[in-house]
């Protein structure tokens, strides 16, 4: 495409305009870029930004930042990233002024430049002078720890160098040692993205196996030059890394998280984690100093919690129980928002997944926990409830296997919990109950017989231990079958009032259960079948019948 | 393992259109590189699927959306797997946080198989649609599109793959839910901070303003955008504190969306899509105030990021008990009233420096406590609370300092009898008898009472009766009963209230059904039960027949299907001690003597019928659990009579 001269003005309308259009779809898009080239938008952005009384510098900005990507084509990127630089410059350096140039149009810009660079750069050969006097910048920039006014525009140029950093691995590998100083003396909230810039460079360090010397402070921080390493792609791997220094950053790195937000604490634990695993350090040190957050009511910090467990699973050897507790008595916080409810749930049956077994005192735990805290309560919202009873519904199977443990075992002790397996159904079912008089459509309805499809199938399904077995029994027809009528059959005849029709299929579906498990109907089959007919059958006779 | 990146955001209005959108584009770098790499290697990959590289522009999101919206059902969805589920959707999953956590297929005409995007959060608040997109390993949205063609449905729990498993190793998911419930307080301009009263003193001063005053941010108080009102007093009227407590009401108003304030949080919160700070409290002050050479850090401690500015001034500690009780009580004497507490402890510390404040938790014991949440400042050991104490750094301005769970020492504060009995087709008697207050002593105060009879479903037509005490008034839906208004409160004593009446209702229109009822299966034009008008014995059940047929199945998020049922509201506040027993000792908060007031919020339901078990002839296949007999007691068929299925509600 050739430059279509003349340039024509955008108006702040003209503006918004085109923002829009590309915002909206690529026909719109095209609308603008067939009478303007990449570059001529370019400059025209800027020059409006670099403007004192133009109104839409911030959503410019925006704009250049989402699009860039997509708006210009390989031989413009040079080019492009030079008139970002000087403009990125003239902005950071010109005097402040609340109005023209206000510190949240700086901090806007060097984020949006440096977003640029990033994504249209790369090639990091092509784009490494630009690269360097971005990265001076952002340095000069950081490079005033504990000052007063500028303490905000700093946190966002440490942000940037992150960025950078991520982008390109090992950028500032060389001048560990400089951040590492100025994470130091830097005191004001700005501190935290200190912390995480340094805590990056050491990740990728660590990770990277780069040879550089943290205490080091050699190489100058300004004028800064892309490490030999980063731009050739050629190797500084030595075959160990220097783990005294490490471990002396690690120490400090990790006094330093209650200065962190939630958020910010997510960041630095994913970075910290990979770190620790190499450096070998004792997983128990990060259990102490971060199995609190647990009980936090931000479910970012419970989460962080388990991302420890996750990776270092043998240094809660023993906590388990009490972090499945938590995490269900998490689901009872009336305060939080229901999604982080059902979340608390998720997490608890994810992490069921991740706690060995011991000997069986997992189920035996789950089964323990289940009695006690899985049952819903009345002002429990459905979506809550049809989890806690899926829960119950995992307590059952647990209670099967442990019954046809004892079984195998000789014990007495088999009665019990094959009483409270149908116990559980009953108890469990009476909070949606409602299902008995309510139409049937009605969502009450459909979380009862999807809990009772999930007792009957996993007391069935899961009664093996045999995993393949229970593979098997998922495929089978006759898991298909009542798939089948629990996601649609159920419903179909409730609305014909063909309850007769829906009897028998349950009926003979019950029987059919027992043949493709190659059992008969023995004492426990006829207790479901007892079970089903009191719950579910009788009151929908009720429902036909009404006297 | 990665943590918290968005990829993208979008808000769209009730009209399905895109409002506003953000992308971040070094995110995207990062899924598109991981995607390549995925891609690179499908080939051996079994499921031979590539994962779709791009974000779709706002009209392909929005197009998406709709189509989902269609497929299932409501923007939400149908939460659990129903007749329509198709397979390969969320429903299909079977698990009701497909209802948040959502997907979409982009340009679904074209027929591709990698055109899913997932995770979406989606979050709904007031008019607006949240989407938010946090960035996963390709893998992990490999493994969300093989859940979702499972066979089986519901959590496949242990296995591998498995939603729950999904959800735990994706921490970006829990930040994103996050995010989105951020930028909904954001546009609705629900940022309030917790409420913290303060007593009216002389030492108090002029309340509001002197008290942002005293911050020691200078124009913190001059703010125009929605930020919290530090602390409320309680000396205001009682139309503020109706309205202050009545604040959990959503904000549905016709609120244009503040794009400016979107963009500052967004930009400040997560400059680059990584969240770091959502604090829009803390945000705002940074954008208004910004910060001078003479705020200077201190000489030895590091100032935490969610603590920008350090106070300046007088200091003092403020806290605040604030309670909400949900009760479900019975009128039986074999079974006993259930009562459970949410509670939390307000705090607004203006000390200087950073000091730690220890905080007994002493209180607790006595409470029942039963689950107990702290935020982020405090610092709990690794086994949990010890219940001797816990500390905690306190950030500037109003914070819950904890949240817990508890049981109910005394008995309920509203005890009473609620009765409605239909009459003719479209005429019914009612009778309330409520006793408030029994057992109550000094100092606790029973502000307000106020009881609510809604009708959602009829037109009131006219109304006849006199409580024993209060006014009455009505609307088209709603009979509301004011007991005890402002500025009298109730102390030291318990009264009885009786309110005998009349109530005539428009005569009953079939109503279509609101789409919704297809959803869970039920064919519109099904005539279900229609012949049975024969066959009622009297005009309640005839009713409720009538009724019965075009009644809306619940949304996921409500506890039951409220419409069917005939209920009142309570709602009342109290003051003067909690109910839990939880209490502060102002002698033992370090570093300084606290000023505390304690609020309660009280949300009972009551089931006061007592015949209506012995008339329930299946009564006997009923399952009695001591948690939820609620239920039980609330699910009585439509095909008895209609007063036997009195509920009795207090919500607050």
């Amino acid at each position: 495409m050739t430059e279509k001269p003349p340039l024509k003005y955008l108006s702040p309308q003209d503006w918004e305009l085109l923002i829009e259009d590309f915002q909206y779809d690529v026909v719109r898009r095209e609308k603008w870029t067939s009478h303007y080239s990449p570059l001529s938008i370019l400059d025209l952005a800027l020059s409006s930004i670099l403007r004192k009384d133009f109104p839409l510098k911030l959503s410019l900005i925006s704009f250049l930042e989402e699009f860039s990507d997509s708006l210009f084509r390989n031989f413009e990127v040079q080019l492009a990233l030079d008139r970002l630089i000087d403009a990125v410059r003239s902005v950071v350096q010109a005097p402040h002024d609340a109005v023209s140039f206000s510190s949240a149009l700086k901090e806007r810009m060097v984020v949006a430049v440096t977003s640029i660079l990033i994504c249209i750069g790369n090639d990091v050969e092509v784009c490494l002078g630009q690269l360097e006097s971005l990265v001076e910048l952002l340095l000069t920039i950081v490079n005033r720890p504990s000052h007063g006014a500028d303490r905000q525009m700093r946190a966002v140029a440490c942000e940037c160098l992150r960025e950078l950093e991520r982008a390109f691995p090992c950028l500032l590998a060389e001048i560990a040692g400089h951040i590492w100083g100025l994470c130091q003396s830097e005191r004001t909230h700005a501190s935290q993205s200190y912390i995480l810039l340094f805590t990056l460079v050491i990740h990728n360090i660590v990770t990277r196996k780069v040879n550089v010397s943290i205490l080091n402070t050699s190489v100058p921080l300004v004028p800064f030059n892309v490490p030999q390493f980063v731009v050739g792609g050629s190797s500084r791997e030595v075959s160990g890394l220097n783990f005294k220094e490490l471990r002396r950053v690690m120490a400090f790195l990790l006094e330093s998280p209650q200065i962190l937000t939630p958020s910010a604490m997510m960041e630095f634990m994913s970075l910290v984690m990979p770190v620790a695993l190499v450096l070998e350090l004792q997983a128990s040190m990060l259990k102490v100093q971060f199995s609190g957050l647990l009980y936090s009511y931000d479910p970012m910090l419970c989460h962080v919690v388990l991302m420890i467990y996750s990776r270092f699973v043998d240094a809660f050897d023993g906590q388990e129980a009490s972090i499945a507790r938590r995490l269900v008595l998490i689901s009872r916080e009336a305060q939080l928002p229901l999604v982080f409810r059902l979340l608390a749930l998720h997490w608890l049956l994810g992490f069921i997944g991740l706690v060995p077994d011991s000997g069986g005192r997992k189920k035996q735990s789950i089964v323990e926990i289940g009695l006690g805290f899985f049952y819903p309560s009345v002002f429990d919202p459905l979506a809550l409830k049809s989890l806690k009873l899926d829960l119950l519904a995992f307590c059952a199977i647990c209670l099967n296997t442990l019954s046809a443990d004892n079984m195998g075992g000789g014990s007495s002790e088999v009665a019990g919990p094959r009483v409270s397996v149908v116990k559980l159904f009953e108890d469990g079912l009476v909070s949606v109950s409602a299902f008995k008089w309510l139409p049937p459509w009605s969502t009450e309805t459909a979380v009862a017989f999807r809990t009772f499809h999930k007792f009957l199938i996993g007391a069935r399904s899961h009664s093996d231990t045999d995993s393949s077995t229970n593979r098997t029994l998922m495929e089978s027809t006759i898991f298909h079958t009542l798939e089948v009528l629990s996601g649609s059959f159920l419903f179909l005849p409730l609305e014909t009032c063909l309850i007769t029709n829906f009897i028998n299929h349950f009926g003979g579906l019950s029987t059919l259960t027992l043949v493709t498990t190659g059992t008969t109907m023995d004492e426990k089959s006829a207790e479901w079948m007892v079970l089903f007919k009191a719950s579910i059958i009788m009151p929908l006779k009720v429902l036909a019948n009404p006297v | 393992m990665a943590g918290c990146s968005i990829r993208a955001l979008w808000i769209l209005n009730n009209f399905d259109s895109v409002v506003f959108s953000r992308r971040f584009p070094v995110v995207e770098r990062q899924w598109r590189t991981a995607c390549k790499a995925e891609n690179e290697n499908s080939s051996n990959d079994n499921l031979n699927y590539t994962v779709y590289p791009l974000l779709p522009t706002d009209s392909e999101l929005a197009a998406a959306f709709v189509e989902r919206k269609k497929r299932e059902g409501s923007a939400r969805g149908f939460g659990i797997r129903v007749t329509q589920s198709a397979e390969g959707s969320d429903s299909w999953v079977d698990d009701p946080i497909t209802r948040h956590i959502i997907s979409l297929f982009i340009n679904k005409d074209e027929e591709r198989e990698n055109n899913m995007l997932w995770p979406l959060i989606l979050h709904m608040k007031g008019h607006y649609c949240i989407l938010v997109l946090p960035l996963v390993e390709p893998q992990h949205l490999k493994a969300y599109a093989g859940v979702c063609r499972r066979s089986d449905c519901g959590n496949a729990i242990g296995v591998p793959g498995s939603l729950s498993s999904l959800l735990f190793d994706l921490p970006s998911i829990t930040g994103a839910c996050m995010v989105a419930h951020a930028i909904g307080d954001v546009i609705t301009g629900d940022v309030v901070e917790p409420e913290v009263v303060v007593s009216a003193s002389p030492s108090v001063g002029g309340l509001l303003d002197s008290l942002t005053g005293s911050i020691g941010i200078s124009g913190i108080s001059t703010r125009t955008k929605p930020v919290a009102a530090p602390v409320a007093a309680s000396t205001t009227s009682s139309t503020a504190v109706i309205g202050a407590v009545t604040s959990d009401a959503p904000k549905f108003g016709s609120r244009p969306l503040d794009k400016d304030a979107l963009r500052t949080f967004i930009n400040s919160s997560m400059p680059f899509g990584t969240p770091l700070d959502l604090s829009y409290s803390n945000i705002f002050a940074i954008k208004v105030n910004g910060f001078s050479s003479s705020d200077l850090p201190l000489p030895d401690l590091k100032q935490p990021a969610w603590k920008p500015y350090l106070y300046k001034g007088k200091q003092r500690m403020l806290f605040t008990i604030h309670e909400t009780v949900h009760a479900a009580m019975y009128d039986r004497d074999e079974i006993p009233d259930s009562i459970s507490i949410s509670g939390q402890v307000n705090c607004r510390a203006e000390l200087e420096g950073l000091p730690d404040v220890s905080f007994p938790l002493t209180g607790l014991n006595k409470a029942g406590i039963e689950v107990l949440s702290f935020h982020p400042c405090a610092q709990v050991p690794e086994q949990g609370v010890d219940k001797q104490a816990v500390m905690f750094s306190p950030p500037l301005g109003n914070f819950v300092l904890m949240h817990y769970q508890a049981f109910c020492g005394l008995g309920p504060p509203v005890k009473g009898f609620y009765q409605l009995s239909m009459v003719s087709e479209d005429e019914g008697a009612f009778l309330f008898k409520l006793c408030l207050m029994e057992g109550y002593k000094a100092p606790l105060t029973m502000e307000f009472c106020t009881v609510t009879m809604p009708f959602p479903r009829r037109r009131v037509v006219s109304f006849d009766g006199t409580p024993s005490i209060g006014t009455v008034s009505t609307t088209e839906h709603l009979v509301e009963w004011k007991i005890i208004t402002g500025g009298r409160g109730l102390t030291g004593r318990s009264i009885e209230a009786t309110f005998p009446g009349t109530i005539k209702f428009a005569p009953w229109q079939i109503q279509r059904l609101p789409s919704s009822r297809s959803f869970l299966g039920a064919d519109e034009d099904s005539d279900f039960e229609t012949d049975s008008t024969n066959n009622m014995v009297n005009v309640e059940e005839f009713l409720m027949e009538k009724m019965s047929k075009d009644l809306p199945p619940a949304d996921l998020e409500e506890p039951f299907c409220w419409q069917a049922y005939n209920y009142a509201k309570v709602t009342f506040k109290i003051v003067g001690a909690s109910l839990s027993g939880m209490s502060i000792d102002p002698k033992s908060v370090s570093p300084l003597t606290c000023d505390f007031h304690l609020m309660l919020k009280f949300n009972c339901s009551h089931d006061v019928t007592r015949r209506w078990v012995q008339q329930l002839n299946w009564f006997e296949y009923g399952y009695i659990c001591k948690e939820c007999l609620a239920i039980l007691i609330h699910s009585l068929p439509l095909t008895i009579t209609f007063e036997i299925r009195l509920f009795w509600i207090f919500l607050f």
